[in-house]
């Protein structure tokens, strides 16, 4: 077992938080919206997100912090559809609204995609893989 | 590193680039104030529209109407006329009342956030939410 690497964990913790913060934005405001998708999507955000940090700490190829990338880039486009004239399933909101809710999360999901691409681009590994030792307990 | 894997970094990092100025540059240029000219609306129209005057009229009396849980309550009012009706958002995001003739036509009212007028005519006022506009409410104002 190799432990993640810092870079990996900065990851997880942006994903686990951007989660909560739709989790937290769910139960005190978009569960009332008569759109039920639209509040079961920010549910599914938080569950994907959850699963998406673990996978990047817990699956040790270099391609696992694609998974929260995806989810970080979907969350941002899906927060600027929902700000255009035609929305989101329907559904409409304007600027930084909920304050801060809103720009907290976007500022999390940039920050975690842009660490997501630069694991990708130096090949972060879940730290480093514990080299192969013989069966005399040489490398 | 192999090609490939050059091409899925630099597709990762130009899908960064794209969606993060999309989400800002979206939120920025929905939050300058934009009022969606009333020959594009599809709402009811105001019948017998009132005008909007300072609230606290000498005799008239206050309706309060919550905003909370994105709808308007309650949202069909029976005022009399001289009536003031004062909206006020309960919700974490931001409402407006709003008419498609823009007799009614608050800001962004935020959290807390109170709009009041007075209706001097009797009729039938059909309003909504400019942000989220399945949110509707209704005044019919009596003589």
């Amino acid at each position: 077992m190799t432990r993640p690497s810092a870079l990996r964990v900065l990851i997880a913790i942006g994903s686990v938080a951007l989660g909560l913060i739709h989790l937290r934005l769910y139960f005190t405001t978009y569960r009332d919206v008569p759109i039920q998708n639209l509040g079961r999507s920010f549910l599914l955000n938080a569950a994907v997100a959850a699963v998406a940090a673990v996978v990047v700490l817990v699956v040790a190829t270099r391609w696992a912090p694609l998974a929260p990338l995806v989810v970080a880039n979907a969350t941002l486009i899906a927060f600027g559809l929902s700000r255009t004239d035609r929305g989101i399933m329907g559904f409409t909101e304007r600027g930084w609204t909920p304050t801060p809710d809103a720009a907290l999360a976007v500022g999390i999901e940039i920050v975690t995609a842009v660490l997501c691409v630069a694991a990708l681009a130096t090949a972060d590994f879940t730290g480093r893989e514990a080299p192969r030792t013989g069966t005399d307990g040489t490398p | 590193m192999r090609k490939s894997s050059h091409s899925t970094v630099a597709a990762a990092a130009i899908l960064t680039v794209l969606s993060s100025g999309f989400a800002v540059v979206a939120a920025v240029d929905s939050n300058s104030g934009r009022i969606t000219p009333a020959a594009d609306r599809t709402e009811p129209a105001v019948s017998n529209s009132t005008s909007v005057a300072p609230p606290g009229g000498s005799n008239a009396s206050v309706v309060e109407v919550a905003i909370s849980g994105f709808a308007f309550g309650p949202p069909a009012l029976e005022v009399s006329a001289g009536s003031t009706i004062s909206w006020t958002n309960r919700d974490n995001v931001a409402h407006t009342v709003s008419t498609s003739d823009g007799v009614l036509a608050s800001p962004d009212l935020d959290n807390g956030d109170t709009y009041s007028f007075v209706v001097d005519e009797p009729g039938t006022i059909q309003y909504y939410c400019d942000i989220h506009q399945y949110m509707h409410g209704t005044i019919t104002v009596t003589p």
